[in-house]
């Protein structure tokens, strides 16, 4: 007969049983707590900001930046001191940090690396400062974008925060929040705050040629400017006198057409009275005319100083500048190609084509002002349409060839990659340069059309210092044996069946953008592509771990 | 006189007992688990912002808008954005718009600047940009993004809006979240 526990023996087990079980939910529970009270730190009543809070920076420019409370609050509160320890992007340098009055009574600031330390405080005895809602300064940090900062995002991080509140008697409550850090951003190109271009955009010369140097502020009031400009004075002189607009009236600097045509520069440093109205909206700048003095078929620039130049607006602001150079030809010489800053990197040139006859591309890759170290182009095409009609030549200035397939090759496969990077001798390409040249021959039978398209997902471009040039392409449109020029057309197949290849990428993004109207590229089964197709697509693309 | 259990009634007593305290910790860890597998859409986890950089303008005169996001978890990293914006179409013309690669993003595969009516919300045109980044999760970026820059000139004098759809299906926000 089985032996049978009494009630103490029960409740025994039961309350030996209960504190097994409940032991881990206790200590997930207490886990939890321990993190909240980590987080929380200060009450969470007094703001700490930057300002600006928002700031798109260019290589080389200093910022002076203003840290400040404000209170969140509804009460009352008074501060004795504050602090502030910050993590700053080594896309700056840090120039200088100090506490502002009335927080510069018993001020202390350090500089440690990217670490900013300030510890701003009332002198001992004077009167706490109430808090208001519009922000009271306590230091001020100035920095400047490295040469060599890449374009995105340069955070800065508080790592901790205190804001000391005056009159609790016994007690030195911090009410501080755990700051609002900025957002700064280096610009790349094409996304400055001010964009000076030329008008027009090219020229020839002989004969004298008339120009327009125009300033686009984008909605921003222009107070003053400085603009440098250089020149080849072997190939191409000022042919009279720079004549700035009147819209900034006070001329603070211009270069005479002699100075500038003996050192090949010219500088115009205009601001605005207190009489003018600030332009914001786009103005010419100022108007002069060229003349050729070499002899001879020749290209060359009139280009911008960006080192040299600074535009301020109204507010005081120093605003990143974009640049477009004016491309000159001399006596007949062939301009290169310069598609507007900011377009797309990787195209053909031209971008359209009828074959028969057999006729020649170009790849052109538009660094901007990037030198261009290193290119890998890839390209696809129907190779039951087209073929290369010869081995793909490359530009001589990026002189390795790491990788080119044959003609043979690619059009078996319907698709050629091209790697070629600068050797040490060679002189880097910038602006828009030709990467590449091929002949294309017409294969199809019949009237047809078709398409010769870049891998962007396989392509990457590297300048001197290792940055990576973003990536836009445009894709050759051919028409072959008297057809139109070719529209998208659907795939036959399904390039999908292989998520994790770069033709089902081009295919997520000719049914995202509308091209396609079929659904290969519906990863998740959803009855939609969109962006969770693309994320899927990615994951496949670069499996996490790798 | 007190009745004491026997072994049957207390292992049966042991067992509900496990179910009822194990059932709790069971659900708890299953639903972990599901949470533990990335989620892709990042839903509730961005915040768009706009910084103009004049809220005081004349007619004829431009306003540029910064668009950048705010993920609200330092673990998430984002791979791909598609947003729109909104403008008053009777006081704003859209000039253009220009996405900001920076080192974040490699690719724009869509942008539409045309400038088309926005038929959910009458009165409003707007522009469209997707953004993504085709690298690996640890290359991928988390924080406050930069999308890109939209200029509007100011077609009369008067308050307009710029704004995102009150319908947040519009926008999408996908990546990598813990």
């Amino acid at each position: 007969m089985g032996k049978s526990l009494t009630r103490k023996q029960r409740w025994t087990l039961l309350a030996i049983i209960g504190v097994v079980l409940l032991l881990p939910l206790a200590i997930y529970l207490a886990l939890n707590n321990s993190e909240l009270r980590k987080l929380a730190q200060g009450s969470n009543e007094v703001g700490i900001k930057f300002s600006p809070a928002q700031a798109s920076l260019s290589a080389g420019q200093t910022l002076d930046a203003t840290v400040s409370m404000y209170k969140i609050s509804s009460r009352t509160i008074a501060v004795s001191g504050t602090q502030s320890v910050l993590e700053v992007s080594d896309k700056f340098t840090i120039n200088s940090a100090a506490c502002q009055a009335p927080f510069d009574g018993v001020p202390f600031s350090k500089i440690n690396g990217q670490q900013v330390t300030i510890i701003c405080a009332i002198l001992p005895g004077a009167a706490p400062v109430t808090l208001a809602t519009a922000a009271i300064p306590f230091a001020k940090i100035n920095l400047t974008v490295k040469s060599t900062a890449v374009a995105g995002t340069a955070p800065i991080t508080y790592t901790s925060t205190r804001v000391t509140e005056a009159g609790v008697s016994g007690q030195a409550p911090d009410v501080s929040t755990a700051g609002d850090p900025p957002s700064f951003e280096i610009a790349a190109i094409g996304t400055e705050d001010v964009y000076l271009n030329f008008s027009p955009s090219q020229i020839s010369l002989p004969p004298d040629s008339p120009l327009t140097l125009k300033v686009d502020p984008k909605g921003k009031a222009i107070a003053f400017a400085r603009v440098v400009l250089t020149f080849d004075k072997s190939k191409v002189n000022l042919a009279g006198e720079i004549t700035p607009t009147n819209q900034l009236s006070t001329v603070v600097e211009k270069t005479t057409m002699a100075n500038a045509n003996a050192n090949g520069q010219a500088v115009i440093v205009i601001a605005a009275s207190p009489t003018d109205t600030q332009p914001s909206s786009p103005f010419d700048f100022a108007t002069f005319s060229l003349k050729a003095v070499a002899s001879g078929q020749a290209t060359t620039n009139l280009d911008f100083l960006s080192a040299d130049m600074q535009i301020v607006e109204g507010s005081g602001s120093v605003l990143t500048v974009g640049t477009d150079p004016l491309a000159i030809s001399l006596n007949g010489g062939t301009l290169p190609t310069v598609p507007p800053i900011g377009d797309q990197t990787v195209f053909f040139e031209p971008s359209t084509g009828s074959l028969p006859p057999d006729a020649s591309f170009k790849i052109m890759v538009n660094g901007g002002s990037q030198n261009i170290a290193f290119g890998r182009v890839v390209f696809t095409f129907d190779q039951s349409k087209v073929n290369l009609a010869s081995e793909i030549t490359t530009n001589p200035n990026l002189s390795t060839v790491v990788e080119k397939t044959t003609m043979a090759n690619a059009n078996s496969q319907g698709k050629a990659t091209i790697v070629i990077a600068a050797s040490p001798t060679d002189s880097q390409p910038s602006g828009a340069f030709e990467f590449a040249n091929l002949v294309f021959s017409s294969v199809a039978s019949g009237q047809d059309s078709t398409n010769v398209s870049f891998l962007t997902s396989d392509m990457q471009f590297v300048d001197g210092t290792g940055a990576a040039l973003p990536l836009s392409a445009g894709s050759l449109s051919l028409g072959l044996n008297g057809g139109s020029v070719a529209t998208p057309t659907q795939p036959a197949g399904n390039p999908c069946t292989d998520i994790a290849s770069d033709t089902c990428y081009e295919q997520w993004k000719a049914e995202f953008g509308g091209i396609y109207n079929t659904l290969y590229a519906d990863l998740d089964d959803s009855g939609q592509v969109d962006m969770v197709d693309y994320e899927v697509w990615r994951r496949a693309k670069f499996p996490i771990g790798i | 006189m007190q009745q004491p259990i026997t072994k049957k009634q207390l292992y049966s007593l042991l067992l509900i007992l496990g179910i009822v305290l194990f059932l709790p910790i069971i659900i708890f860890f299953l639903g972990k688990r599901q949470d533990i597998r990335p989620r892709a859409l990042l839903a509730g986890q961005a915040n768009f912002l706009l910084d103009a950089d004049t809220t005081n303008v004349q007619a004829g005169q431009n306003i540029n808008v910064l668009v950048s996001m705010a993920l609200t978890d330092a673990s998430v990293k984002v791979s791909g954005v598609d947003f729109t914006l909104l403008y008053d179409s009777s006081r704003l013309k859209l000039n253009n718009v220009s996405a900001n690669l920076g080192s974040i993003w490699t690719e724009t595969p869509l942008v539409d600047a045309e400038g088309k009516d926005y038929s959910q919300e009458p009165g409003f045109k707007f522009a469209r940009v997707a953004l993504v980044a085709n690298k690996n999760t640890g290359s991928l970026t988390g924080g406050t993004v930069s999308l890109a820059n939209i200029s509007f000139q100011a077609l009369t004098n008067g308050d307009a809006t710029i704004k995102f759809p009150d319908d947040n299906s519009q926008m999408q926000v996908v990546g990598i979240a813990p």
